[in-house]
C-alpha cells in the first residue's frame, strides 16, 4: 500500500533564550492509502506540533525540525516552504478544532472556498461553487447554495465543522489531517463527524490522521493507533490491540485504566502531570509516574521493540518482562 | 445593512437633544451672570432698569423650561444669538470658522489615511526589521511631543530656515500644509501603533492557521485576511479621532493663526462671550456626533457582524 506520509527519525526543537528545547524526539510515522491512524496524547504532549511542522506551519525563526519527510512517496525537504505550501490543501488537507474561530470572520463561506481553490487550481467561480456544494450536500449541510452566501458567524460550531470537512475535501487530497475536530461540538455533532470521517475514508480511500486525546473515539474511528507521550512516540499498534487489551507500554495501560467503564468502581487516576519541557530529564519522560520503572529508566533512553504485527513499544521494561517468557 | 443604517440615524435625534439640554445648563452654571457680564461688556451701570433691559434681552423674565424651548426654537433656526462683545451675529461667524477648521481637519485626516497604512503596514510586514523600529521610534516621538513645540519646531524649519513653506495662512492650500501636519502627526503615531499591533497579534489568530493550512500564500494572508481584520478596530477609533481633530484645533490654530473654530473660541473665553462659546459647545457635540455615526457605518460596511447583528442565522 503506498504511503501518504512517512517520518523518520523526526525531531522537533524550540528555540528559547538561545537554547534548544526537544520537543518531538526521533518520531517514527506514517500513513498509508485508505488507513485511518490515531494519534493519541494528553494535551501539550506536541501532536499539533508535529503536523503544524511538518507542513511548514511552524515559525522556522522558533522551530527547528529535522528528519526524513517523505510526502505521497516523495522524500521532501523540511526547508522547502514553497513545496510545503503546495502540498497544503492539495495534498494534504487539514480539519482543526474550534471552527468558529478558524474561518474568518469577515469572509464568507463563499470566499473560503474559492481562495482555497485559486491557490491550487485554475477552475472557475462556477466550477468551485459547484463542487461547493455537491460535497456540502453529501456531508448533509441542508440548502448549501445558501449557507456558501453566509458569513461563519451566522453558522453553528457543527455546521462550520462539516463545512470545513467540506472545504477539505473540495480538491480531493488523498490525505487528511483531523486535529481533534470533535473538541469543540457536542456529543451528537461528534458522532455525526466521526461517522462522516469513516464514509469519506471509505468512499475515496482517503488516508486519515485522526489526533484526539480522547481514546474512545480512536477506538472507534482508527486503524491503527500512535501514542504520544511528552514528544516520544511511546507505543505503536493496530487497533485490534486495543480492544484485545494487548498494550505493553505502562502510559497505554493506564490511558486504558483511566476510561470510563460505567461501573461503581472508582475510576483509577493517572497521578500527576506530563513533564514541562523545560524540565526534562535524562531517561524515559514517563518514569516519575510509571509504576513499572526502575533505575535503569530514568538514565537510560528508551529503547524501541518491535513486539509484533506493526507493534512497537519504545520501553526499557519490555525486554526484562517478556525475555524471559519467550525463551 | 437599511435597518441598521435607520436605527444609527435615529439615535442621533436623542443624543442632540441631550447635548442642547446640557449646553443650555452649562451656561446657566456659570459662576459669572449673563445679566453682569452684560453690563460690564457693555460698559453699563449696574441699576434696576439697565439689568431689565438686559433680562429682557437674554429672556431671562421667563421660566427656565420657557427660556429653553425658546433658545431650542432658535437653535434649529440656526440663530446662536448676538455676540456681547461686538454685538455680531454669533451664527455666520462661527460657519466662517467651522469652514476654516474644516479645512484643516480634512487635509490632516487625509494625512492620517495617507500615511498611517504605509508605516503600520511596513512596521508589521518584517517585526523587528528597519522599517518597524524606526516606525517605532516616530510613534514615541509623535505622541510625546506637544503641539505647540512640534508646530513651532516646523515653523522655524519649513518657514524660517529653508522658506519652504509659508507659516501664516494666505488662503492658499499649501499653506494648509504645516498646520495639518502638525495636527495629524499624534493621531498617526496612535493609529500606526494601533494598525501593526493589531496585525501582528492576529498573526497569531486561528484564522491564518488555517488559511496556511489551506494551502493560502503568505502575500495573500497578508493582504485579504490580516490586513481586513486588522483595520477593523481602526475603523471604529477613527471616528472619535475625526471629532477630536475637530476640538482639538485650538492649540494649532494659535500657533499657526489659523481664523478657524479654535482661536475664535479662545477669544470669545477670554473675553466671556457666552453665546459664542454656546454655539461652540453645541458645534463640537454635533461633529462628534457625526463622526461617530460616520464610523459606525464604516464599521459597518467592513465588519458583516454588525451589519448583520452576531449569531443572526437567517
Amino acid at each position: 500500500m503506498k504511503q501518504l506520509l512517512r517520518i523518520d527519525n523526526y525531531d522537533l526543537s524550540l528555540r528559547m533564550n538561545g537554547e534548544n528545547i526537544r520537543v518531538i524526539s526521533s518520531a517514527d510515522l506514517f500513513v498509508s492509502e485508505g488507513e485511518i491512524v490515531g494519534l493519541i496524547g494528553e494535551s501539550g504532549c506536541g501532536k499539533s506540533m508535529l503536523w503544524k511542522s511538518l507542513l511548514g506551519l511552524a515559525d522556522p525563526q522558533k522551530w527547528i525540525c529535522s528528519g526524513e519527510l517523505r510526502l505521497m512517496g516523495n522524500p521532501m525537504d523540511l526547508s522547502d516552504r514553497a513545496a510545503l505550501t503546495e502540498a497544503r490543501g492539495n495534498q494534504v488537507s487539514v480539519i482543526l478544532q474550534d471552527p468558529m474561530n478558524a474561518f474568518d470572520q469577515l469572509f464568507t463561506i463563499e470566499r473560503h472556498f474559492i481562495e482555497t481553490a485559486r491557490a491550487h487550481v485554475q477552475w472557475s467561480k462556477g466550477e468551485i461553487l459547484k463542487k461547493a456544494t455537491s460535497l456540502m450536500r453529501r456531508l448533509y449541510i441542508r440548502e448549501p447554495e445558501k449557507v456558501l452566501k453566509m458569513y461563519p458567524f451566522q453558522c453553528s460550531g457543527g455546521m462550520l465543522q462539516r463545512i470545513m470537512i467540506a472545504l477539505a475535501l473540495m480538491l480531493d487530497p488523498p490525505l487528511l489531517i483531523a486535529d481533534e475536530p470533535t473538541t469543540s461540538v457536542d456529543v451528537t455533532v461528534q458522532r455525526e463527524i466521526v461517522a462522516m470521517l469513516k464514509e469519506v475514508n471509505r468512499d475515496r480511500n482517503t488516508g486519515i490522521l485522526y489526533i484526539s486525546h480522547d481514546l474512545k473515539i480512536i477506538e472507534d474511528l482508527a486503524d491503527r493507533v500512535y501514542v504520544m507521550y511528552a514528544g516520544y512516540l511511546v507505543e505503536s499498534f493496530p487497533v485490534s490491540a486495543l480492544q484485545e487489551r494487548k498494550v505493553f507500554h505502562p502510559y497505554t495501560v493506564k490511558l486504558l485504566q483511566s476510561r470510563p467503564s460505567y461501573t461503581k468502581a472508582y475510576l483509577p487516576v493517572l497521578e500527576g502531570n506530563p513533564p514541562s519541557l523545560l524540565d526534562r530529564q535524562a531517561g524515559c519522560p514517563f518514569a516519575p509516574r510509571c509504576p513499572k520503572a526502575v533505575d535503569a529508566c530514568r538514565s537510560y533512553d528508551m529503547h524501541v521493540y518491535e513486539i509484533g504485527n506493526q507493534h512497537i513499544v519504545r520501553c526499557l521494561r519490555w525486554e526484562d518482562e517478556n525475555e524471559p517468557a519467550q525463551n | 445593512m437599511k435597518r441598521y443604517l435607520i436605527k444609527q440615524l435615529l439615535l442621533i435625534l436623542p443624543t442632540l437633544l441631550i447635548v442642547t439640554i446640557i449646553s443650555f445648563a452649562m451656561i446657566r452654571l456659570m459662576p459669572a451672570d449673563a445679566v453682569d457680564v452684560y453690563l460690564v461688556t457693555h460698559h453699563l451701570e449696574k441699576n434696576e432698569k439697565n439689568i431689565a433691559v438686559a433680562k429682557e434681552r437674554f429672556g431671562l423674565d421667563e421660566p427656565v423650561p420657557v427660556q429653553y424651548l425658546h433658545w431650542l426654537k432658535d437653535i434649529i433656526h440656526l440663530d446662536f444669538g448676538k455676540t456681547y462683545s461686538t454685538n455680531q451675529a454669533v451664527a455666520p461667524m462661527l460657519g466662517k470658522a467651522l469652514v476654516k477648521t474644516l479645512q484643516l481637519a480634512a487635509a490632516s485626516a487625509i494625512w492620517i489615511v495617507v500615511v498611517t497604512p504605509v508605516l503600520g503596514i511596513g512596521a508589521a510586514a518584517k517585526p523587528e526589521g528597519a522599517m518597524d523600529r524606526l516606525t517605532r521610534i516616530y510613534c514615541l516621538c509623535g505622541t510625546a511631543i506637544p503641539t505647540f513645540v512640534l508646530g513651532f519646531i516646523l515653523i522655524r524649519l519649513f518657514s524660517v530656515n529653508w522658506k519652504l513653506l509659508p507659516a501664516i495662512p494666505d488662503g492658499s492650500a499649501v499653506s494648509l500644509i504645516l498646520p495639518s501636519f502638525t495636527l495629524s502627526l499624534s493621531h498617526i503615531a496612535y493609529f500606526v501603533q494601533m494598525l501593526r499591533n493589531e496585525m501582528l497579534e492576529n498573526r497569531g489568530e486561528m484564522f491564518v492557521l488555517y488559511a496556511r493550512a489551506r494551502g493560502l500564500h503568505e502575500k495573500r494572508i497578508f493582504w485579504s485576511h490580516l490586513l481586513k481584520n486588522s483595520v477593523q478596530p481602526l475603523v471604529n477609533t477613527m471616528g472619535i479621532s475625526i471629532g477630536g481633530l475637530i476640538a482639538g484645533t485650538v492649540i494649532v490654530e494659535n500657533v499657526f493663526s489659523w481664523p478657524g473654530l479654535g482661536r475664535l473660541i479662545t477669544k470669545a473665553i477670554l473675553s466671556r462671550d457666552y453665546p459664542v462659546i454656546q454655539g461652540y459647545i453645541l458645534i463640537v457635540a454635533v461633529t462628534y456626533i457625526c463622526a461617530n455615526t460616520i464610523s459606525d457605518l464604516m464599521s459597518a460596511i467592513v465588519d458583516p457582524r454588525i451589519r448583520l447583528g452576531k449569531g443572526d442565522v437567517s
